[in-house]
């Protein structure tokens, strides 16, 4: 497959707008994400229904898989919960105000359940960090310096991890990631904040130090050290 | 000329590896469930292929015929043969299933499926109408023709089972499905009857049980309004949760109609910065006692209990009230709760002299234009109003037979001063002083503090009753508490009596001699000498006490000074500290929850380990937007940086000359100087 996919300019502006253009919503079920779709989601048939999210899954696919693979560490994770997210989008009907707003919140939440399943057929205890290191060789389809990338996000708390992955890999905003996280944009601020000085340190070091597998493994290294 | 390369965009240009026509294939296949599923779901498209419920199948003719069987039952027996009513009395009734017992544990009692077929939502359910056929709805309809043998269930042909696929809705499989597959295998395994009025309990040769109540034993939903229920236990989606709200109290929601019998709102109390006023209706027929969700209701996302309350009120739970007590299910999800005033509570009106020694939060108050009540906002320190009412600390005597005490009442100003009671009518002895601070920050604050003091300088009657307190005024005036549990009562290990600060928080007097080593001022202002560690306060009516120790309230814990106060913000340092962060305002006046105030309220439950300040659950914030000023002052990124900051687990150091009047708190990378005003 190939990875890059040679248009990344087009492909980039083309997620960019709706997510760079959003403001912050008063209601978290607000819409995150402008999409193409009519406004009227309540009676729309089964096809109209599947040109929503399908045109959803166009606008989103790509930012939300670099999203994905960098919280999770691996692309495997990332494609799974990726294409569940929408098949269920499909099957749950036209009730779902948002399509695109609604894939981000699920494919996290698939993305964390797949983890934990695959930790557990990996008979390692589930800690919610240590991602790299229990999903070693899932990167191989990345370049070189998105490999270094997720390895250094792989050294930061989980919150850190997706708040980076969600602002500065996929391009939300603040508020917009918030609505994600279910947490409040000062909160996804401060992290970005911690997690940026500590990412600037990370992929500064040399290689040996930004290698995350086993020394991250079980220890407390995901946390920043005040 | 070429950009720096960004690391952060390293991923950019890669890619999923699937495809449109992989997603549209994947929801073709049957959902994840290891039977598979019959047409159904939401979408009007043909999205998910017919199947079946396999296991319901092949439990097809296996019903136990009745055996003698050893008992092996663990779980409680309502009635048993002879002590209750016929097993024939299950026949001509509805039962509604309200507990499921399965290997000794508690299992969640999963509401019928909307997508079921079976009329819409509604409770999990026996139906026993019809003489010889016993069948549970769930999603699917199982049971069949039966007879009893004495009260042994005998099976006639099989249990039947509908076909049906029932999905939630997040598109995946109803756990009701699963419960289906419990409740054949219930059936398949021999179950004896026991009937005793309302109650019916099914056991089976394993003591796996079910208790089912006569859906007609049931209160009608509407029952529900105008009462205040007490949350006893909460589960969300399987996961049990604590019922204590972030303020240290247990969550309570009172339902208040506005329009109709079917219309009203519930109010989530206990919660704080978030909004807790959801419109609900109800609807109501045999089977469907159902909340029923109205459009864009606000629900706070913080992962508190209250929240979590007000999230499954909001997803239409089935309701089950009898008597005082009630229960809310949706899907894994419950509330169970109780009415302590209820019809079946027993409990009766309290001597007004049960007001004293009591810590309450003002939960709702009336006047003659606003007899539905007038809002309640929520305190400078970011919850309800307190009001401490405790006994003069000089009165002889016990504290049930004494008239006289101090009543002080804590909103954004802090008021409060000696009060008597002259049979149940609330006495002000003289002038009560006011502390002087201006809260802008919540509209109506201050006129709402006016109107507290009003009605209680107004010679208010006084009822207590369990854990509920009104303050009466002739004119229409009245305002509800809600008493805090074990409010009367010292600290532990303490013989010291309850008396108050002026700002209304419990305070423990201890006598001089003593002179522990966690003693500060009683604020305010405190006039101490660093040689004297005695306590004058010139504000008040005669003072009764010396040296006091600030006792935690609800949030428990151990003194250390810090709380029971408002602190400014006089310096900061540290990395990503700015120096127009100061000025804020670090509120702990409800002891064991400290706010911050800057564009946004942001608060929660912070405890003590040794010197350190530690985080007790989520931060609760009010979500207004403050931009940045042309002056460099940013409010919101204040709020941030105060709130990581506290996250940090700040070690809190008392200034050698300050005399409890101000401190530092240390972080080991960040200080903030804090000190009285």
């Amino acid at each position: 497959m190939d990875n890059h996919t040679g248009d990344d300019e087009t492909e980039r502006a083309r997620h960019a707008k709706p997510l760079r253009t959003v403001t912050e919503p008063a209601d978290p079920a607000e819409p995150l994400v402008a999409t193409d779709a009519p406004a009227d989601t309540q009676d729309v048939d089964g096809d109209a229904w599947v040109e929503r999210v399908r045109v959803a899954y166009d606008d989103v696919r790509a930012p939300l898989w670099r999203a994905l693979v960098a919280w999770s560490g691996s692309t495997d994770v990332a494609d799974e919960a990726l294409a569940e997210s929408f098949a269920q989008l499909l099957r749950r009907g036209a009730e779902v105000r948002d399509p695109a707003a609604w894939a981000w919140r699920a494919a996290f939440r698939l993305a964390a359940g797949d983890l934990q399943r695959r930790r557990a057929a990996a008979g390692r205890q589930a800690d919610g960090e240590d991602v790299m290191a229990q999903l070693p060789g899932r990167l191989d389809r990345l370049p070189d310096d998105a490999i270094d990338l997720v390895r250094a996000l792989a050294r930061l708390s989980d919150q850190q991890r997706r708040c980076v992955a969600l602002v500065d890999v996929a391009g939300h905003t603040a508020p917009s990631a918030a609505a994600v996280l279910g947490t409040s944009a000062a909160t996804v601020r401060v992290q970005l904040m911690r997690a940026r000085r500590r990412l600037r340190t990370l992929l500064t070091e040399p290689e040996t130090d930004t290698a995350p597998t086993t020394a991250a493994a079980g220890s407390n290294e995901t946390e920043e050290p005040r | 000329m070429t950009e720096p390369h960004d690391p952060l965009r390293s991923l950019d240009g890669t890619g999923p590896q699937g495809s449109w026509a992989g997603v549209v294939a994947r929801a073709e296949r049957p959902a994840d469930l290891s039977v598979d599923l019959v047409a159904g779901g939401r979408s009007r498209r043909p999205l998910l292929v017919a199947a079946a419920v396999l296991a319901l199948v092949g439990l097809a003719g296996t019903i136990a015929v009745a055996t003698q069987a050893g008992d092996g039952n663990k779980a409680k027996v309502v009635a048993g043969p002879g002590d209750g009513d016929p097993p024939t009395a299950i026949w001509g009734r509805t039962w509604q299933v309200t507990r499921i017992v399965r290997d000794g544990k508690d299992q969640p009692v999963v509401p019928a499926s909307p997508s079921s077929g079976i009329g819409g939502r509604a409770p999990l359910h026996l139906d026993a109408t019809r003489e010889g056929t016993l069948a549970f709805y769930g999603c699917n309809r199982i049971g069949g023709p039966v007879r009893l043998n004495g009260n042994r269930i005998e099976r006639a042909e099989g249990i039947d089972s509908t076909k049906q696929g029932c999905l939630d809705g997040d598109g995946k499989t109803d756990p009701v499905m699963y419960q289906d597959r419990t409740l054949a295998k219930f059936l398949s395994s021999g179950v004896e009857v026991f009937v005793s009025g309302d109650e019916l309990t099914l056991r089976n040769d394993v003591g796996d049980e079910i208790d089912l109540v006569d859906t007609k034993a049931f209160d009608p939903p509407v029952a529900i309004w105008g009462r205040t229920f007490t949350v006893t236990r909460l589960v969300e989606d399987g996961r049990e949760l604590s019922p204590k709200a972030s303020l240290g109290v247990p969550v309570r929601f009172r339902f208040k109609t506005v329009a109709d019998a079917n219309y009203g709102i519930v109010d989530t109390l206990g919660q704080a910065g978030c909004a807790n006023q959801n419109p609900v209706s109800v609807r109501s027929d045999i089977l469907a006692r159902e909340i029923v969700e109205l459009p864009n209701v606000p629900v706070c996302e913080f992962d508190v209990p209250e929240v979590a309350t007000n999230r499954i009120l909001v997803t239409q739970p089935i309701i089950q009230l009898r008597g005082d007590k009630l229960v809310l299910r949706s899907g894994t999800s419950s509330i169970e709760a109780v009415d302590p005033t209820g019809p079946d509570s027993g409990k009766s009106e309290d001597p007004p002299t049960a007001i004293w020694g009591k810590v309450g939060l003002v939960e709702s108050r009336f006047d003659a234009d606003h007899p539905d009540g007038l809002p309640v906002v929520d305190g400078s320190a970011g919850g309800p109003p307190i009001l401490t009412a405790v006994l003069a600390s000089d009165q002889p005597g016990s504290a049930e037979a004494s008239p006289v005490g101090r009543v002080s009442v804590s909103g954004c100003n802090g008021v409060g001063g000696a009060a008597h009671l002259e049979g149940d009518v609330l006495v002000k002895d003289g002038d009560w002083p006011v502390t002087q601070q201006a809260c802008t920050t919540a509209e109506g604050l201050v006129e709402q503090d006016a109107w507290i003091e009003g009605l209680l300088s107004s010679r208010p009657t006084v009822e207590v009753s369990g854990d509920r307190l009104t303050l009466a005024a002739g004119d229409g005036r009245r305002m509800e508490l809600f008493l805090l549990p074990g409010g009367d009562e010292p600290p532990p290990g303490d013989p010291a009596t309850t008396t108050t600060t002026t700002d209304g928080l419990v305070a423990t007097t201890a006598p001089e001699t003593t002179a522990p080593e966690t003693t500060v001022s009683a604020p305010p202002p405190t006039t101490t000498s660093s040689t004297v560690p005695e306590t004058t306060v010139p504000t008040e009516p005669p003072a009764t006490t010396t040296t006091t120790t600030i006792a935690f309230g609800p949030g428990g814990g151990s003194a250390d000074g810090f709380f029971g106060y408002e602190w400014h913000v006089v310096s900061v340092t540290g990395e990503g500290a700015n120096r127009e962060f100061r000025g804020a305002v670090v509120d702990t006046r409800t002891a064991g929850f400290v706010t911050i105030s800057g564009c946004n309220g942001a608060g929660g439950a912070m405890q003590p380990e040794g010197d350190r300040l530690v985080k007790d659950g989520d931060w609760i914030h009010t979500a207004k937007g403050c931009p940045p000023t042309g002056d460099g002052e940013d409010l919101m990124a204040q709020d941030a940086w105060y709130e990581a900051f506290l996250t940090d687990g700040p070690r809190v150091v008392a200034t050698p000359d300050s005399l409890g009047s101000a401190v530092i708190l240390d972080t080991g990378t960040a200080t903030v100087h804090l000190e009285r005003p």
